[in-house]
């Protein structure tokens, strides 16, 4: 009988979830990932997360509910930093003890502790400690592992393709892993451009996109996002601003917002950020103040637990109008010169 | 006969209670304070006044309320306290074994969680009305039933329509929904019901360690609707205290027994307090750069306090 | 050079020490009123944490009293303070303001503190000895404040006459913050010491011992904390918090390793908690609240801006801390609605169930 292990489909899962689930699949264990978010999903999270927290983070709550009575133990990385250039929010930092503290009457949660900036902190080190945990022996865990980091490069390799990443997770979760077909759709000619900027928690997440994607391909619009974007990209763009930004996913977004607006690729950018995240409450302002610069259209659409559809789809299309309208305007322009 | 005065001065509502010696309640008075605290405890003062036995003697006078501090002014207080302690005491007195206190006022709501008689733990919600009286009186309001008929019509629902929305105006229009899908009148308002209480247990009350003996009061308590609601999302029993819209103006009343229990002279003015003019007048003190807010009190054109000040220049000037 | 700091407790003091002394000229931005925060909400993004509301409204409103070159702290994360410097900057300059920034990088005092000082002494044509004797100076006044400080919340309990405390305790600060040399500042240390000796004192009563701890800026400032400490001491209770100057630089130069009740032991302390230091007073607040039920408090109150992502963990954590040490924790989520009775009846509730507890117990 295999031991179940959850995972909760909410933050970091959105960016790590390749890794996280071959990870315990190749070990031998059963994944069990939580349902795709729904309002419902929310309000189960609302019952025992803090007032304070933002609502991602009461959003894991309500997943770990959703799996809690299915699995042996629960996957709560401990995650001070992903990636040597900075720190993930500090609530993820401190997670596993908010939610064992919450909510006492959970199965063992596996916590490692990942924090990239120093060797003997890194991801591989914590999975393998967490393998050892779970009685695999090191060379279990060892090839486990870099199954596991295969499937994640692969990962990101298909998303700076430009691969839609909401498309790798239905592809990913139909198969089990990655395969070699191209999943992009083609890009058409005079087609609208549009970055769609954001962590990816928000993103990709079912209930908080408000199916945005979906929305932009019906309005015939290909999509930029942060993960299109190569590093050397993003870091070259946040060099020039002489000042360490030192969240890692929130200099991805602001590197990625730089690029974008600067070079002129997209004809409009949408920044999907939610009420309460500390690390939006800095970076939004500063790609809103690019963006003035830049006269880019742009837009930045806030979630919060009050969110109604109306309203979101009504400023979309207001948006999706005043881009389409520059951009005809601007190629006319160039036509006409 | 001697007795105890307790007065409960909120935002929305005034009430009074005076208590004997062995802790009887022998009156109380609910009414609304309209905006005009001075005004509300005079009139309260004005009814109980007739209804007290000739010669009752008041050993001494507790305040309690967001306007505790006017009200100890000017009938002369023996104590000012805070409501949750106010409550606290005045419910234990009745349920020696009440753990919870579960209250829910026109703009406010708290819990108290009591151990062993003593409040170990309270919250308090003073800025979001989804959990509050004031939530159910718009909508009665809207739907044109009388807000003590509303407990009733909940009771008749046999299926609750489900009512999202944790703020007011989302709760509404989410009722204006169900009301053109069909829902009937009982079923919206039993749904109405249940999300004040979600949005109360949500809120106010998270995180806090709810058991039994649970005591439900303050004016929304005469809702049986919210009473059935509370039963079932905890399920467990829930108790009405008689005396479930004054019960701080009791505790108050305790309150003030306690402080006059070693004996001494009571501070209270009197129910000539009734017929005085007293008014209030606010001043920006202008004698540091922190220039507090001055709140002036007179009686006639006699200036009898200060207050609002941090350094205590104007409080200790009279 | 005009230079403005923001208001953050007694650091007024000891940069107008300084300057009075080397120079530049300092411009105290204005006291922090409604105003400034109302200045503060209006430029400010609308999810920033309530100390940038204040600290915006600071700038701003020293802008308009002529200053050009503002100092401001910052670190490294993850605390959203490290980004205040860039956005702010953002904020003033759409708004038209011309000026400098100076960046005191928290994390690194040696080489941003000391090196950027010795810079702009060396610009002023300040001599090493006397900008030294200058900085003792001032370090030493700051010392003398906070030492005042310390006395007004063993005190005030005790006090007959309601604000006597709060009134010899101001005119003291003003005294101290007049002196222009070491002989004059022992001098006016003694006479406040004596001045506060003198309040009339009912020293029967037996208050009861709190601690306030959280976030930095919302402990250390009355403006922000709606004066918690003083109306606390009013209700009877002696109060001590953990945000002290001397006590970050001490712990920020790694001096506090073996002093008592100091951050370090504090953060030591929180590892059965949260067994790593995520940053900010997040570890420090779960600790202090250990070491202090150590010692018999009878309460402590945390404080932290509604949003905070650090306190928030803290807060999280308190609640179990509270039901294993058996002392009672209020939390103060703050946020711009910062109306009175927020504060006042929470705290008079929380003072009394600890009185009522105390009564019970002795009996």
């Amino acid at each position: 009988m295999s031991m179940r292990v959850g995972i909760p489909r909410a933050l970091l899962y959105y960016r790590y979830f390749p890794l996280w689930n071959t990870f315990f699949r190749e070990l031998g264990a059963q994944v069990v990932v939580s349902r795709p978010s729904t309002r419902k999903v929310l309000e189960e999270g609302f019952k025992f997360a803090d007032d304070d927290v933002c609502i991602p983070i009461k959003m894991i709550f309500g997943h770990v509910l959703n799996i809690e009575d299915k699995v042996d133990y629960l996957f709560i990385p401990r995650l001070l930093s992903d990636n040597k250039t900075g720190y993930c929010c500090p609530m993820m930092a401190g997670l596993p003890e908010m939610i064992k503290y919450s909510m006492p009457h959970l199965p063992p949660i596996l916590d490692p502790f990942v924090d990239e900036r120093y060797r003997g902190t890194r991801l591989s080190g914590a999975l393998s400690k967490v393998g050892r945990k779970l009685k695999y022996n090191f060379l279990q865990t060892r090839r486990a592992y870099s199954k596991a980091r295969e499937q994640f490069d692969q990962f990101q390799r298909r998303m700076r393709d430009g691969v839609s990443v909401l498309d790798l997770i239905n592809a990913f979760e139909t198969n089990g892993c990655f395969t070699d077909e191209p999943l992009t759709e083609k890009e058409e000619d005079g087609s609208m451009k549009i970055g769609v900027i954001g962590h990816p928690y928000n993103l990709y997440d079912t209930l908080f996109n408000f199916d945005l994607f979906k929305r932009l391909k019906e309005a015939n619009a290909s999509i930029y996002t942060p993960e299109r974007i190569h590093g050397h990209t993003i870091d070259h763009h946040l060099r020039r601003l002489k000042k360490d930004i030192y969240w890692t996913l929130g200099r991805e977004i602001l590197g990625a917002a730089f690029h974008l607006l600067e070079s002129r690729i997209v004809d409009g950018l949408i920044y999907l950020t939610c009420f309460s995240c500390g690390i939006d409450s800095m970076i939004e302002p500063l790609v809103g103040f690019r963006a003035k610069r830049e006269a880019s259209p742009y837009m930045a659409l806030m979630i919060d637990e009050h969110t109604g559809i109306g309203g979101f789809v009504t400023r979309l299309e207001a948006f999706l109008d005043t881009a389409r309208r520059r951009k005809f305007n601007s190629d006319d322009e160039r036509r006409t010169s | 006969m001697k007795g105890y005065l307790g007065i409960d001065v909120g935002s929305v509502s005034t009430n009074l209670a005076v208590i004997d010696e062995e802790g009887t309640v022998l009156c109380h008075r609910y009414l609304l304070t309209h905006g005009q605290p001075i005004r509300a405890v005079q009139e309260a003062l004005r009814e109980i006044s007739t209804y007290l036995p000739k010669g009752m003697e008041i050993r001494g006078v507790g305040t309690t309320g967001s306007a505790r501090q006017l009200a100890g002014v000017m009938v002369g207080a023996d104590v000012v306290k805070n409501e949750i302690t106010a409550h606290a005491i005045g419910t234990t007195h009745f349920f020696p074994h009440a753990r919870t206190i579960l209250e829910i006022g026109g703009q406010d709501s708290k819990i108290i969680i009591i151990r062993d008689g003593l409040v170990v733990d309270f919250a308090m919600n003073t800025v979001c009305a989804a959990g509050t009286g004031s939530f159910l009186d718009q909508q009665a309001l809207r739907l044109g039933i009388p807000i003590d008929q509303f407990g009733r019509y909940a009771l008749r629902s046999k299926s609750s329509a489900r009512i999202a929305g944790r703020c007011t105006v989302f709760a509404e229009s989410d009722m204006v929904h169900k009301q053109q899908i069909g829902c009937n009148l009982e079923d919206i308002i039993a749904g109405l019901c249940e999300a004040l209480v979600r949005n109360y247990l949500n809120n106010v009350a998270k995180g806090k360690e709810i058991l039994e003996s649970i005591i439900f009061q303050g004016g929304v308590a005469a809702n049986e609707g919210i009473q059935s609601a509370f039963e079932g999302e905890l399920g467990k029993k829930i108790y009405i205290p008689k005396f479930f819209n004054v019960m701080g103006a009791i505790g108050a009343a305790f309150l003030a027994q306690e402080q006059m229990d070693g004996g001494g002279k009571t501070h209270f003015k009197g129910f000539e307090v009734i017929n005085l003019h007293c008014k209030t007048r606010s001043l920006e003190c202008k004698e540091c750069e922190n220039e507090c807010e001055i709140v002036e009190f007179s009686i006639g054109e006699e200036v009898t306090a200060y207050w609002g000040d941090r350094c205590g220049k104007w409080e200790n000037k009279l | 050079m005009k230079i403005t700091v923001p208001h953050c407790g007694q650091m007024d003091i000891f940069i107008n020490a300084l300057c009075r002394k080397i120079g530049p000229d300092f411009v105290i931005p204005p006291k922090t009123s409604p105003r400034t925060l109302d200045l503060g909400i209006k430029y400010s993004p609308e999810s920033t944490c309530l100390p940038f509301k204040f600290i915006l409204g600071n700038f701003i409103e020293a802008l308009e009293k002529g200053a050009d070159t503002i100092c401001m702290i910052s670190d490294h994360g993850p605390c959203r303070v490290g980004m205040y410097d860039i956005v702010m900057q953002n904020i003033l300059r759409e708004m038209g303001y011309r000026f400098n920034w100076i960046t005191m990088d928290d994390t690194r005092i040696l080489r941003s503190y000391l090196l950027k000082f010795d810079r702009e002494r060396r610009k002023r044509k300040v001599s090493l000895v006397e900008a030294i004797r200058a900085l003792l100076f001032s370090w030493k006044k700051m010392n003398v404040c906070e030492e005042m400080e310390r006395w007004t919340h063993k005190m005030r309990p005790y006090e007959v006459d309601r604000g006597e405390t709060t009134r010899v305790s101001l005119e003291c600060l003003r005294l101290i913050d007049g002196v222009t040399d070491l002989k004059e500042l022992k001098i006016a240390r003694e006479d406040a010491l004596s001045s506060l000796a003198n309040i009339e004192q009912d020293r029967t009563r037996q208050p009861l011992k709190m601690v306030i701890t959280g976030e930095g800026y919302m402990v250390i400032n009355p403006h922000a904390n709606q004066d918690i400490e003083r109306r606390l001491g009013e209700m009877g209770v002696e109060v001590t918090r953990t945000m002290w100057f001397t006590s970050q630089i001490a712990h920020a130069m790694r001096l506090d390793l073996l002093k008592k009740r100091s951050k370090s032991k504090a953060i030591r302390a929180s590892k059965r908690y949260l067994p790593h230091n995520i940053g900010g007073e997040c570890n420090a607040s779960i600790g202090y609240a250990i070491l202090y039920a150590r010692e018999a408090y009878d309460g402590l109150i945390q404080l932290l801006p509604f949003g905070c992502m650090l306190e928030s963990v803290a807060k999280n954590i308190l609640r179990i801390v509270s039901k294993d040490y058996d002392m009672p924790i209020l939390t103060f989520s703050l946020a711009e609605n910062l109306s009175e009775t927020t504060i006042t009846t929470r705290l008079s509730a929380f003072v009394d169930l600890i009185q009522r507890k105390r009564k019970i117990r002795e009996k």
